[in-house]
């Protein structure tokens, strides 16, 4: 009997060391083929840095620029200190490759998954946690001034350096893309980006070269919508629709009978990532009276990524194919 | 007489230009598709809306008024407003709005906590088995302030540029289709029916509460029967749509001013006097700005008041409130 006992436990012994040695063995695998990925790319660089020795574009400082509040910024030499107050110029620096550069965000700033281990400095709408941001000491602060009308003056009185952008169309959200890349000394990355938004835009124009607009209604929440003057109602244009509100301004509580008199061909209604927010569509499509509407009989009724919509920054063009496809979607294909 | 005529003028006017002659072919069940959607499906339902939450609002205002013997008594002194907004403001700021019991989550967790919230105030406000009338408008006071200070919490929590829970506590009645009067009417004429029941022991109470018991009312029965009752209307009343300020103060009141103190006349007249107010009120709010929407509770008040005023100016020589 003792025997026996001794042997299993020799037995089990052997199995679990074969299995920790497989297990390690796989692990050292992964960081082999990690480090070798590294390197390769690190070759990669070097090679083009080699062939664009003379093309290269070098940001010379010190630098001046204007932002959006007409304040002139001066750099000193390249900031590698960097906060982010907006989501959208989150995503402009992670895009530029200077995400590891990026010492706070501001609360809503959750895209790329990387801004999710970032310390947190509150938003414009609960407080911003000013003291942390001064005790960062960032060499820069990047802004929305639209959105964050007084923060630019609160923090420029505390000898913070703010730069606020404010971009209105798809063209100003390239050139913010790109100036941030000169002050970032980024300005191969900021090209990168803006010419695949570039290729992304003229590929929605080629689609909607001789197509007539189809009548879009688009509900930022039950029974909300917006009129002409905001970035949203452009981007519908540019996708290829015409919003049946283009009448009003602004933000509204519609009326809805007036949704079902202009009939709209296609219904856009916010969803969140991977098809969350399909209960907004069984509500609209249930809604009594809707069922007149053509969107509602030919159920048209897509849905459309809100934060990729409502952000101006790098991925405004991915949205903007989003909403060409959901009104386009023949086209598309 | 008057409401019957309202309610044909109302169904006749709105956003959409339809003319008279189309919405009474409609009616008639001869009109084209999209005026038929328009007057069956969004315009009936919204204004029979209207009138069942303006009838629930004034009877229940009249009933807390009976029993608190307070003119300043309103549906929402005892806090089922702050109560419903609170249950409100949670599903939304966490964002359940279909994930508890479908498209109803807001209005049925409105309605429960409107009235958990008025269970509340009277735990706080019974002593030793008695409930005095200030102690009770006190402790209602209290909930109101405390369920307040959450719900202006979670309005800065949302942290959104158009904030749902704002607009949801103004009020509107848009967007509520048939289900909502189907649902809401038999709760809103049970209470109707008992409140009616309730106004001879009304009258006895303006006596005050001794004397009435003297004259044969069950008080403490009488006084909890009126308002468990009134809060159940002005829950469901709030739960489908907001809080509509206003209209359960003011319609007693102007009824009082017409026929007198008696509660067996303000009871049933404000069932019309309420449905009235709130009909014209939301016709103003879908048509003012139209395509757009105001919120029906700041159309409410914003009436409300100076009329309000007026009639106080005017009547105070005779009417006593």
């Amino acid at each position: 009997m003792d025997n026996m006992f001794r042997r299993i436990a020799v037995l089990l012994f052997l199995f679990i060391v074969t299995i920790g040695l497989v297990g390690c063995n796989t692990q050292e695998e992964n960081k082999e083929e990690s480090s070798q990925d590294q390197n390769s790319s690190a070759e990669v660089e070097e090679q083009e840095d080699g062939s664009q020795e003379e093309s290269k574009l070098e940001t010379e400082y010190p630098l001046t620029v204007t932002d959006a509040t007409g304040t002139e910024v001066t750099f000193d030499s390249e900031p590698t200190k960097l906060v982010s107050l907006i989501p959208s110029d989150t995503e402009i620096l992670f895009a530029l490759g200077a995400g590891d550069e990026v010492l706070a965000v501001d609360d809503n700033s959750n895209y790329p998954e990387e801004t999710a281990d970032l310390p947190k400095l509150g938003s414009t709408y609960s407080g911003l946690n000013e003291e942390e941001l001064i005790a960062l000491q960032p060499d820069v602060v990047f802004i929305n001034t639209q959105l964050q009308p007084e923060v630019a003056a609160q923090l420029r009185a505390k000898d913070i350096k703010v730069f606020g952008s404010n971009p209105q169309s798809i063209e100003e959200i390239m050139e913010a893309i790109t100036r941030t890349g000169t002050i970032l000394n980024n300005q191969e990355e900021a090209k990168a980006v803006t010419d695949q938004m570039n290729e992304d835009l003229q590929y929605v124009k080629d689609k909607l070269a001789n197509v007539e607009p189809k009548k879009v209604y688009a509900e930022y929440s039950a029974g909300w919508s917006f009129g002409s003057g905001e970035f949203a109602n452009d981007l519908i244009n540019l996708a290829g629709g015409e919003n049946i509100f283009a009448d009003q301004e602004s933000w509204f509580e519609v009326n809805p009978e007036e949704v079902i008199k202009r009939n709209p061909e296609v219904i856009l209604y916010t969803s969140g990532e991977e098809g969350a927010g399909q209960e907004n569509k069984e509500q609209i499509l249930s809604r009594d009276g809707w069922d007149v509407i053509d969107a509602v009989k030919n159920e048209r009724v897509v849905g459309v990524n809100s934060t990729k919509a409502s952000r101006v920054g790098p991925r405004i063009t991915e949205s903007l194919i989003e909403i060409f496809e959901a009104i386009h979607p023949k086209l598309a294909e | 007489m008057l409401l019957l005529f309202s309610f044909t003028l109302s169904l006749s006017i709105g956003s959409s230009m339809i003319p008279i002659t189309e919405v009474w072919s409609v009616l008639l069940g001869k009109g084209d598709e999209v005026s038929t959607a328009i007057v069956i499906n969004v315009r009936l339902p919204r204004i029979i809306l209207a009138i069942l939450v303006g009838s629930a609002l004034a009877v229940a205002g009249a009933g807390f008024q009976g029993v608190l013997r307070n003119p300043l008594a309103d549906p929402y002194i005892l806090g089922v407003s702050s109560g419903a907004s609170f249950g409100a403001a949670f599903v939304i700021l966490f964002g359940l709005q279909s994930a508890l019991f479908g498209m109803y989550s807001i209005p049925i967790v409105a309605f429960l906590t409107g009235v958990l919230t008025l269970l509340l105030v009277i735990k706080i406000a019974m002593t030793s088995g008695q409930m005095k009338k200030e102690t009770l408008i006190l402790s209602g006071v209290v909930v109101q302030a405390f369920l307040g200070s959450f719900i202006s919490l979670m309005v800065s929590m949302s942290g959104k540029a158009i904030n749902e829970i704002v607009f949801w506590m103004m009020g509107s009645l848009t967007m509520r289709g048939w289900e909502y009067p189907k649902i809401m009417a038999p709760y809103l004429f049970i209470g109707i029916v008992i409140l009616l029941s309730q106004g001879r022991a009304l009258n006895l109470f303006t006596l005050g509460e001794r004397q009435a018991l003297h004259l044969g009312v069950n008080v403490e029965r009488t006084k909890m029967v009126v308002l468990v009752t009134s809060t159940l209307l002005t829950a469901s009343a709030v739960s489908v749509s907001g809080v509509i300020g206003f209209v359960g103060l003011v319609v007693p009141h102007l009824i009082r001013m017409v026929v007198g103190p008696d509660y067996r006349l303000i009871i049933p007249l404000s069932v019309f006097g309420g449905s009235i107010y709130v009909l014209w009120a939301d016709t103003i709010a879908r048509m003012a700005l139209m395509p757009k929407e105001i919120p029906l509770g700041v159309v409410t008040s914003l009436l409300g008041a100076p009329f309000f005023a007026y009639l106080l100016k005017k009547g105070k020589k005779g009417v006593k409130l």
